[in-house]
C-alpha cells in the first residue's frame, strides 16, 4: 500500500518506527496515514490490494509437549492426620516464554488446584446417590493458608514444532502436584509402614492408615 | 431460472409482522439512565446564562450538562460534499455562545427515569438575549458570527456560452419558484442508546441507521477513541428517508455520557422534538430562465437559487444545493447552463438530505420551465419534452458537470421510449378528451406530467463477505445498511443466484460495525447496485471454490459440475454423486483431512468499485381535481413509469415507488414546516404538519421498464429508492395548472388549499 501511495516499488519500502519509507529517500508516509487511506480511501488501491490493513492466517502445528518436575516437602501431623506443605518446587520447560509473568501465574494456579486434588477436594455421594459436598464447607477448595510458596525454575528448550518456539503450559501445574504431594506424604509415613494410595489424602484417610500401623519401636 | 427478477417474498418480514422487531425503543440495559435534551425556545439569541442547579437537585437526576461540560468535543463534521468555507457553520453537540433555532440543544439532563429526566429538563433555566431572527434565505444575508455572513457558500456549476444562447433565443421564459420546507418523517423517531462495556473497553451505540461505519469513525474521532473500540449496532429502522441515521448531537451525547457516567444512556426522541430537531429539507427559492428556439428546443438554462440551510451546516454540508445544481438539466439536452446556489443560514432547524435531495426541487423547477415553454410557444407539453430529450444514440452522455465526487455521465437510457410508454399507459389523448369534456361540464380537472433523471449506485466501493456454514446456510456480511427497503431480500436473491442455492438460505447481516471493517451504508440509492455487485462477485468466488473442492472429492472435472439447490451435482442431473454446500464447508474446516491445499472455510470476500453513478429515469403523470370552493386538491390518478435497468425484485421496486409517491404528494400538497415571525415553529405535531394518509394517496399505476440496463455493472442494475418521489411536485403542479386552466399558476409547493384558494381568488372571473 505504501508502494502505491508513494509511487515506488513495494520492494523498496522499509517500515521503521511507524513510518513507511522509500529506502534511502525522504519520501515517507506514516502508518497512521496509510491506515486512513486503507480504510477511508480504498479506491486508491483499487484492483490491486484488498482494502484495510489486515491479514489472517491459519496454522496447524503438529503439537508440542511441555514437561515439568514437581517436588514437594511435607510434614504430617500424626495426631490429626493433617498435612502441611513446607516447600514446593517446580522445574518446567515450556520452550520460549512469551510472557514469563503469565507463565508463572499459570503454574501457581495449576499447582494450587493440584494440591487441592491431593489434599482437599472431593465430590462425595452417599449410598442413595445424594451429593454430600454441595457447599464450600464440605467441598474444600484450597485457600492461601494451605498454599506454600512455590519456587519455579524455567528451562527454555526451544521447540521447532511451533513458530513461536513456545509450548502450551496451561495444565501442567495441576498434573504434577498431586503425585508429588502424595509421594511426599508416603515418604513421611514410611516409618509407620503405611501408605496412602487414594487421594485426596484427607486427615481422615491418613489417620485411618496410621491406626492400622504398628507404631515404630 | 434464478430468483433475480422475481417478486419473491421479503425475508425481513417475519419478525416485523409478528411484532418481534427490535427498534431503538426496544433496546435496554441494566442500570440505564435516560437523557432529555433541553432545547432552545428562542430562534436566535446570545446565551447569557444557564442555571442547572434546580435540575441537578431534582429527583433521579444524575447529571446535567451544558456546553461547558462538553467543550472538549469537536463539532460534528461533514460526511459529503465538503466545500470550502463551511467548517465554521458546523454544529457542536450543545450550543455555545448563541442559540440559532428553536430546538437547538443547550443542555442535557441524565436521570434514572425518562419522566424524571423530562421534569428536570423543565427546571433548567436558560437566559437568552434575543437577537434579530433571519427566516428568509432570499433576504440580505445577516451575521452568523462576528465577521461571518449567513451566506456560507455559493455553489456554482456552469458550461457553455450562456450569453450567446440567451442573445440568440427565440423566446425566454423566466420563473420564480419556491419549494416548501418539509422532510422525511419516519414512523420511528430517532433513538440512541450508548453503552460502555468497561470489561471489553468497547463503546457501543445502538439505534443507529443509514451510515453506521461513518458514524463509528466520527464518534471515535470526537471522543478520542480507536474506531475498532467503538461498535455500532443497527436494529430495525422505522423509516430512513435520508434524515434518519445521520450523526446528530444526541448520538454523540449518549456515547459521551455512557463513558463519563459509567452507565448505559438511552435517548428516544419524541414527536415534537423530531419535527424541530431532526433534519428538515427541501426549502429553496429558484429564479430560473430558459432560452429556447422557435421549436421549443432549449438553448440554455440559467438558475439562481437560495437554499435555506437553517441554523447550522450538518453532515451533508453542501450536498443538497450541489445535487440541485448538478441534476437540474435532467433528461434534456441543455447546450449552455448555469446554476448558482446560495447556501444561506437561517434561524430554523438545520437541513439535510431527504429522499431525492436536490432533485425533487430541481425537477419541479425544470419541469415548470418545460410547461412554461410549451405554453409560451403553444406546443403540447409532451411534445416539447420529447423534442428536448437526450437520444439513446447519444449515450453514454457526458454532461460537463460533477456531483458527489463523480462526473455526470448518463450511462444509458431510452427516454423517448419511456415517455411513449407512459403516455400510452395513461391513454394520454383519450384522457385529454375526457378531461376537456369534464371541464366543459363544470368540473375542475386536469393532467400534467414531469420527467426526470435519477442517480443511483454511488461508489466508490462496496465489499461483502459471503460464507457458507456446515449446515449449508449462507451468510452475507455487508457494511451496507437497511432502512427497511428490503436489503436482506435483494442481496439474498443476488447471492442465491450467483451461488446456486435457495435465497431463503441466505442471511444478510448489515449495519454491524464489529462484523465488517468497512461500509458505506444506505444512501443515494446505492445498495442494490453496489452491495449487489460485490455480493455477486463474492458468491461467484465461493461457488468456484465449492466446485473446485467438490471436483477433487467427487473425482470429476470442475467444468462438469454445477451447483443446484445448494448442492454440487454433475451437470444439472439430479442423479449421481453430489455434495451439499454444507458438506463442502465441513470438508473445508481448518482441521479437516479433506481440506488439502485449500484455505479453510467456504467463504470469499467480494469488492466492487466504480467511479461513476448510474442514472435511472422516469416519468410521473398526475390527474388532479380541484375543489374551487375549498382549494382542496384530489389526485385521481398517478402514474410512475421508471426504468430501473434491471429489477432484482419488481415487487420491492414498486414498493419503493409507492412510498416515494406518497411522500412526494406530501411535499406537493400538504407537508410544510412553517414558522411565525419570531421563528417559532408552528408545525410541531401531526395536526399542523399534515402528512398524506391512505385517503389522500390514489391507487398508483406503476410501469417498471428494463429498457436500459446500466453498462456499469454486469447485472445492469440501477437504484429504485428515489424514483417514486422525484417528479411528484412537478406533475401535480402541472395537473393543477391544467385543471384551473391557468398555465404557470403554480409556482410554490406545497399547493395547500389556502394557497390555491388565493390563486383562484385572484383569477379574473370568466
Amino acid at each position: 500500500m505504501a508502494g502505491i501511495l508513494l509511487e515506488a516499488s513495494a520492494d523498496d519500502i522499509v517500515l521503521e518506527a511507524d513510518v513507511a519509507r522509500v529506502a534511502g529517500t525522504d519520501r515517507a508516509i506514516t502508518v497512521e496515514t496509510l491506515a486512513r487511506a486503507a480504510y477511508h480511501q480504498t479506491h486508491r488501491f483499487k484492483g490491486e490490494i484488498t482494502p484495510g490493513i489486515a491479514a489472517s492466517a491459519t496454522y496447524d502445528p503438529p503439537g508440542t509437549f511441555s514437561n515439568a518436575c514437581h517436588l514437594a516437602m511435607v510434614e504430617v501431623d500424626v495426631e490429626t492426620g493433617n498435612v502441611r506443605i513446607d516447600r514446593f518446587v517446580v522445574a518446567e520447560d515450556a520452550g520460549r516464554l512469551i510472557n514469563p509473568m503469565i507463565v508463572d501465574g499459570q503454574i501457581h494456579g495449576g499447582v494450587a488446584q493440584g494440591i487441592a486434588n491431593a489434599l482437599l477436594e472431593e465430590i462425595v455421594y452417599d449410598d442413595g446417590g445424594n451429593i454430600l459436598t454441595a457447599t464450600l464447607a464440605d467441598y474444600l477448595p484450597p485457600t492461601v493458608r494451605e498454599m506454600p510458596p512455590i519456587e519455579i525454575h524455567h528451562l527454555v528448550t526451544l521447540t521447532s514444532a511451533s513458530v513461536t518456539k513456545a509450548k502450551g503450559l496451561g495444565e501442567g501445574g495441576a498434573i504434577g502436584a498431586p503425585a508429588a504431594v502424595v509421594n511426599a506424604i508416603n515418604d513421611a509415613l514410611a516409618p509407620f509402614g503405611v501408605s496412602i494410595d487414594e487421594f485426596p489424602a484427607t486427615p481422615q484417610r491418613i489417620r485411618a492408615a496410621l491406626r492400622t500401623a504398628q507404631r515404630p519401636t | 431460472m434464478g430468483v433475480v427478477g422475481k417478486s419473491v417474498p421479503r425475508l425481513e418480514d417475519a419478525p416485523l409482522v409478528t411484532g418481534r422487531g427490535r427498534f431503538a425503543g426496544d433496546i435496554a440495559f441494566p442500570h440505564m439512565l435516560y437523557m432529555r435534551v433541553v432545547r432552545s425556545s428562542h430562534a436566535h439569541g446570545r446565551i447569557v446564562s444557564i442555571d442547572t442547579a434546580a435540575a441537578r437537585a431534582a429527583p433521579g437526576v444524575v447529571a446535567v450538562w451544558t456546553f461547558a461540560d462538553v467543550a472538549d468535543i469537536p463539532p460534528i463534521d461533514f460526511r459529503l460534499t465538503r466545500i470550502e468555507g463551511l467548517a465554521a457553520y458546523r454544529q457542536t453537540i450543545l450550543a455555545t455562545g448563541r442559540v440559532r433555532y428553536v430546538g437547538d440543544p443547550v443542555a442535557a439532563v441524565f436521570a434514572t427515569d425518562p419522566y424524571l429526566a423530562e421534569d428536570a429538563a423543565d427546571l433548567v433555566d436558560v437566559v437568552v438575549e434575543e437577537l434579530p431572527v433571519l427566516l428568509d434565505a432570499r433576504a440580505a444575508p445577516g451575521e452568523f458570527d462576528t465577521g461571518r455572513s449567513t451566506e456560507a457558500a455559493v455553489v456554482e456549476k456552469s458550461y457553455g456560452d450562456l450569453a450567446a444562447a440567451f442573445g440568440a433565443a427565440h423566446a425566454v421564459v423566466e420563473l420564480d419558484l419556491a419549494i416548501g420546507r418539509h422532510s422525511g418523517v419516519p414512523i420511528e423517531t430517532r433513538g440512541a442508546i450508548g453503552h460502555y462495556d468497561a470489561g471489553r473497553d468497547v463503546l457501543e451505540l445502538h439505534g443507529v441507521a443509514k451510515v453506521p461505519h461513518w458514524n463509528r469513525d466520527n464518534i471515535a474521532r470526537m471522543l478520542g477513541r480507536a474506531p475498532s473500540t467503538v461498535h455500532l449496532y443497527e436494529g430495525h429502522v422505522g423509516g430512513g428517508f435520508g434524515i434518519r441515521g445521520e450523526l446528530y448531537p444526541e448520538d454523540v451525547l449518549v456515547c459521551l455520557a455512557a463513558l463519563r457516567l459509567g452507565r448505559p444512556v438511552k435517548w428516544i426522541e419524541d414527536r415534537r422534538e423530531h419535527l424541530i430537531a431532526a433534519n428538515h429539507s427541501r426549502q429553496q427559492r429558484h429564479k430560473a430562465r430558459a432560452a429556447v428556439d422557435a421549436q421549443g428546443r432549449i438553448l440554455a438554462l440559467d438558475d439562481e437559487f437560495f437554499h435555506d440551510q437553517g441554523g447550522y451546516v450538518r453532515t451533508h454540508a453542501a450536498t443538497v444545493p450541489d445535487l440541485a445544481a448538478a441534476m437540474l438539466p435532467g433528461p434534456y439536452r441543455v447546450p449552455a447552463y448555469r446554476a448558482v446556489g446560495h447556501v444561506r443560514l437561517t434561524n430554523k432547524t438545520p437541513c439535510g438530505t431527504y429522499r431525492a435531495p436536490g432533485r425533487y426541487e430541481s425537477t419541479f423547477v425544470r419541469e415548470r420551465l418545460m410547461d412554461a415553454i410549451a405554453a409560451r410557444l403553444g406546443i403540447d407539453p409532451v411534445e416539447v419534452r420529447r423534442r428536448n430529450l437526450v437520444a439513446t444514440e447519444e449515450m453514454p452522455y457526458r454532461r460537463p458537470l460533477s456531483t458527489l465526487g463523480t462526473d455526470i455521465v448518463l450511462d444509458s437510457g431510452d427516454y423517448v421510449r419511456l415517455l411513449d410508454k407512459a403516455t400510452r399507459t395513461m391513454n394520454w389523448a383519450a384522457l385529454q378528451d375526457d378531461l376537456r369534456r369534464r371541464r366543459a361540464a363544470g368540473e375542475c380537472v386536469g393532467a400534467g406530467l414531469g420527467m426526470f433523471v435519477e442517480k443511483s449506485g454511488l461508489g466508490p466501493f462496496d465489499g461483502v463477505r459471503v460464507s457458507v456454514d456446515t449446515s449449508g446456510a449462507v451468510e452475507v456480511v455487508t457494511g451496507a445498511a437497511s432502512i427497511g427497503q428490503g436489503v436482506e431480500t435483494v442481496i439474498a436473491q443476488i447471492c442465491a443466484d450467483a451461488l446456486g442455492t435457495d435465497y431463503r438460505r441466505v442471511r444478510v447481516v448489515h449495519g454491524q460495525t464489529e462484523r465488517i471493517a468497512f461500509g458505506l451504508g444506505a444512501f443515494a440509492s446505492r445498495v442494490t447496485v453496489m452491495t449487489g455487485e460485490a455480493t455477486r462477485l463474492a458468491a461467484a468466488d465461493v461457488r468456484a471454490k465449492a466446485i473446485q473442492v467438490a471436483a477433487g472429492l467427487l473425482q470429476a472435472p470442475p467444468d462438469a459440475l454445477d451447483i443446484v439447490d445448494g448442492a454440487v451435482v454433475r451437470g444439472s442431473a439430479a442423479t449421481g454423486p453430489s455434495m451439499t454446500l454444507g458438506e463442502i464447508a465441513k470438508a473445508l474446516e481448518p482441521s479437516s483431512r479433506l481440506r488439502g491445499a485449500h484455505t479453510p472455510g467456504l467463504a470469499a470476500d467480494g469488492w466492487f468499485y466504480t467511479d461513476h453513478m448510474n442514472y435511472p429515469y422516469g416519468v410521473h403523470a398526475a390527474v388532479a381535481r380541484v375543489d374551487r370552493e375549498t382549494g382542496g386538491v384530489t389526485i385521481e390518478r398517478f402514474l410512475v413509469a421508471y426504468d430501473i435497468g434491471r429489477a432484482v425484485n419488481p415487487m420491492l421496486v414498486e414498493g419503493q415507488i409507492a412510498g416515494g409517491v406518497a411522500q412526494g404528494l406530501g411535499g406537493a400538497l400538504f407537508e410544510e414546516f412553517l414558522y411565525d415571525d419570531r421563528g417559532e415553529p408552528i408545525s410541531v405535531n401531526f395536526a399542523d404538519y399534515v402528512m398524506p394518509t391512505a385517503r389522500e394517496v390514489p391507487a398508483l399505476e406503476v410501469v417498471i421498464t428494463e429498457d436500459a440496463p446500466s453498462p456499469l455493472n454486469p447485472l445492469g442494475l440501477k437504484g429504485a429508492g428515489e424514483g417514486g418521489i422525484n417528479a411528484v411536485g412537478a406533475a401535480v403542479a402541472a395537473a393543477i395548472d391544467d385543471a384551473i386552466g391557468v398555465p404557470g399558476a403554480i409556482t410554490q409547493l406545497p399547493v395547500t388549499p389556502q394557497r390555491l384558494r388565493e390563486i383562484l381568488r385572484r383569477l379574473p372571473r370568466s
